[in-house]
């Protein structure tokens, strides 16, 4: 009876189909009635297995198809007789062909559907914009309705009072003027009193200054809150464009993901063809 | 009833098509895998695999039967895949190790043997499928040729050495240093 020293060295080779006939019986007799050798085995396998796996593809069918066909394209060349080939194989990649022709259908169709949402996303952020602008421009025009409004109020307003001194020094120096011909004693005080009356004019002509500038300064303060006013709807408008625009990333992430799971499927589908059990196919020349 | 490797290559040299069928038959995956073990693509896999069986088809006539034919269309597709890899990596300005280093001809300081004890397979469990791919592909070519014969192909060392028309102590020296790559790959993770 073979013991574990043995037999343990032995098992890897044994895993690999690699031992020699009369080797290959021991460790089979050994291991009918050893578990712990039985476990290193299932190791040893194990790990096989994932190797193989990982490395070791077949040549797919396709590929095994236009290696029939270059063969025969240069037997065809020299005039020689060519290949058969299976008819297991043809069957084999019709199946895939058509799983594929199926596949890429159906790819088509979801990225047909995923480009309509992304373009009427696409159109919705162009409808928010231009209703963004839209209110952003009446904003703009409003405000400079007011603005304009109180230039002419300003002016209007120092134009009248501009007047008003004028007239008032007017009446007074024609009242001045109008006494000292009546009376020449008046007369001898009449350019202090004109100088009096000039200066109450400068005084009122200063006060419709000051009440211009207070004007100007409530008219600017307006032109500030029209621009603040202006400035808000924009921030309000760019917030509402950024949703749309986020919402077009979003529908485009969800048509990408529906491409992508129907480009799977479509993979899933061709990996998985297979000929049809009872194929009527036959062996045929595959012409180059 | 499996056709032998002389009838196949008399069939071959008569030029009769059915030694064809029968290689592709029985070789096409061997020769794919061989190359698409050393350039880990299945498109350039492909073209090698039909350079292999268009160069069978010029050369057998020279063809003396000397070695396995399995042992001969692997030579044939391997040097093609290394040209291949060559040729591509000269038109991309890069350089992937197609062993560890030149120093093949040495003797391994342990050389690997059949009885050695193989830590990298315990590891191997451990890993996904995917990391055991990565580590594949990033473990030099010509490790990989050996190591994948060795132990997916269930090769002997001395048919490894046949086949990939080396000496014994070169392919116990890939073997080695492979299990080493990949005990230090995924130790290290």
């Amino acid at each position: 009876m073979n013991t574990h020293q043995e037999i343990a060295p032995l098992l890897e080779a044994y895993s690999r189909r690699a031992l020699p006939a009369p080797e290959t019986a021991q460790v089979a007799a050994h291991l009918a009635e050893c578990e712990t050798c039985r476990q290193s085995l299932a190791k040893h396998e194990a790990a096989r297995a994932l190797l193989q796996e990982a490395s070791a593809p077949a040549l797919p069918a396709p590929g095994r198809l236009r290696l029939y066909q270059k063969l025969n394209e240069i037997r065809a060349e020299q005039g020689e007789k060519l290949l058969q080939v299976p008819a297991e194989l043809l069957a084999q990649a019709l199946a895939k062909g058509s799983a594929a022709a199926q596949a890429g259908g159906e790819v088509a169709k979801a990225s047909g559907k995923a480009a309509l949402s992304v373009a009427n996303s696409g159109a919705e952020v162009a409808r928010t914009m231009h209703r963004g602008a839209k209110a952003v421009r009446g904003k703009a025009l409003k405000a400079g309705a007011k603005s304009a409004h109180h230039a002419k109020d300003m002016v209007d307003e120092a134009a009248q009072t501009m007047i008003d001194s004028a007239h008032i020094l007017t009446s007074e120096v024609a009242e001045v003027v109008s006494e000292s011909m009546c009376n020449p004693v008046k007369a001898v005080f009449a350019p202090a009193r004109l100088a009096g009356k000039g200066v109450k004019a400068g005084a009122r002509m200063a006060k419709g200054s000051l009440k211009i500038a207070f004007s100007g300064a409530k008219s600017a303060f307006r032109m500030a809150q029209g621009g603040l006013e202006m400035g808000r709807e924009s921030v309000k408008q760019g917030g509402e464009t950024a949703k749309s625009v986020i919402n077009i990333a979003q529908t485009a992430l969800a048509a990408r993901n529906q491409v992508a799971a129907s480009v799977g499927k479509g993979m899933e589908k061709v990996q998985n063809a297979h000929p049809p059990q009872e194929g009527d196919a036959s062996n045929n020349e595959i012409l180059p | 009833m499996a056709t032998s490797d002389p009838e196949i290559l008399a069939l071959l040299q008569q030029n009769d098509p059915r030694g064809y069928e029968i290689l592709l038959e029985d070789y096409a995956d061997l020769v794919y895998r061989a190359a698409y073990r050393i350039l880990q693509n299945e498109q350039d896999a492909e073209d090698v695999t039909q350079e292999t069986f268009l160069s069978v088809y010029r050369q057998v006539q020279n063809f003396r039967g000397d070695s396995k034919l399995s042992s001969w269309l692997h030579r044939i597709a391997s040097n093609a895949a290394i040209d291949h890899l060559r040729a591509g990596q000269r038109k991309q300005g890069q350089e992937t190790p197609l062993e560890d280093d030149p120093g093949e001809g040495e003797e391994s300081p342990e050389p690997a043997d059949e009885n050695a004890p193989h830590p990298e397979e315990s590891l191997l469990q451990q890993e996904s499928l995917e990391d055991i791919r990565r580590a594949l592909a990033e473990m030099p070519a010509k490790l990989r040729s050996a190591y994948l014969l060795y132990m997916v192909d269930g090769l002997s060392l001395p048919q490894v050495a046949e086949t990939l028309n080396i000496n014994l102590s070169a392919a116990k020296l890939r073997l080695h240093r492979a299990r080493q790559f990949l005990t230090e790959y995924f130790s290290q993770r």
